[in-house]
């Protein structure tokens, strides 16, 4: 195998990363910083009416969703997945 | 990450409707192939069940990027648990997202259709480019890349069909902003990339049969 073929899939790889990053940044400037649903609205024409503040979150990072029922949802399917690896023992 | 983030009402009930059927539809395709097939894969239910926890958390999750945004792990999805229990994963997923409060539940069946197609396309790139590219991760991120900008094709196809109610914008505006959408979502999709890559990578590692690159 030559170098081309052993490193030919990073290389486009990082092609592709660097063509959506840069025309990511470009929309981005062109909209300038908005939430999902903000963009959304903006794409559509859309008035939004008075949201829902958005949680605190920890360094920017929060929930979209109610917490309570996240957690709840979020233990049950870890714990069903648990089950079913006992179960099949992969 | 592709998924449409208008609340119900934007579509009309019409669409609504067509979309739950078109996906439910897809969904009982699924199904039947999975009966059809008479015997259960347990790996790839495994894997499934797991994939569908990572991805239900991740995907609540929103994050300080590009204005804000979250993850999907759709392609993920798409090369663990293949297309077929896939399509039910990323069907759980939404009902799951909807019941928490993320996302309308009158475009659930939009939000399957868009995430549906990531999952599938994402499967067949990696599964297809298995003897041009050597390594995992750049097969899995490449996967990712192409299915992601597919779910985003999806995305704004299902918009412009269904028109959006109450907007004075043409649809070349719609069009237009909706573009935007796509670049900074797949912006995002770098992140993801690398994310799935990695993980993929590290299957393939201690666990290639997982991914069926080995006999397992």
């Amino acid at each position: 195998m030559t170098a081309w073929q052993e490193h030919r899939g990073i290389l486009l790889f990082s092609l592709i990363a660097v063509a959506v990053l840069a025309g990511a940044l470009a929309a981005f400037a062109i909209t300038g910083p908005m939430g999902i649903e903000d963009r959304f609205n903006a794409a559509a024409g859309i008035i939004a009416g008075e949201e829902d503040a958005a949680g605190a979150g920890i360094f920017g990072f929060f929930l979209e969703g109610n917490l309570l029922p996240y957690l709840i949802v979020l233990a049950v399917l870890a714990g069903g997945s648990i089950l079913v690896y006992r179960k099949y023992r992969i | 990450m592709a998924h449409i983030h208008l609340e119900d009402g934007a579509f009309s009930l019409s669409w609504v409707i067509l979309w739950w059927i078109v996906a439910l539809a897809l969904i009982g395709v699924a199904l039947w192939f999975l009966r059809s097939r008479g015997t259960r894969n347990q790996k790839r239910i495994t894997i499934a069940a797991f994939v569908t926890a990572a991805a239900f958390a991740v995907f609540q999750i929103n994050i300080p990027l590009f204005g804000g945004v979250h993850l999907n792990l759709t392609p993920l999805i798409g090369i663990l648990a293949g297309p077929v229990l896939g399509s039910l994963v990323v069907l759980i997923i939404n009902i799951l997202s909807a019941a928490i409060g993320h996302g309308g539940w009158g475009l659930v069946g939009a939000n399957v259709l868009v995430n549906l197609s990531e999952v599938v396309v994402a499967f067949l790139i990696f599964r297809g480019t298995k003897s041009l590219l050597s390594d995992l991760f750049s097969r899995a991120g490449i996967a990712t890349f192409a299915g992601l900008f597919c779910g985003n094709l999806v995305m704004v196809a299902i918009i412009l069909v269904s028109g959006i109610q109450g907007v004075t914008q043409t649809t070349g505006q719609v069009l237009t902003g909706l573009s935007l959408i796509i670049a900074v979502n797949m912006g995002v999709a770098v992140i993801e990339a690398l994310i799935t890559g990695l993980i993929v990578r590290y299957i393939g590692k201690i666990r290639p049969d997982l991914l069926g690159e080995t006999p397992a």
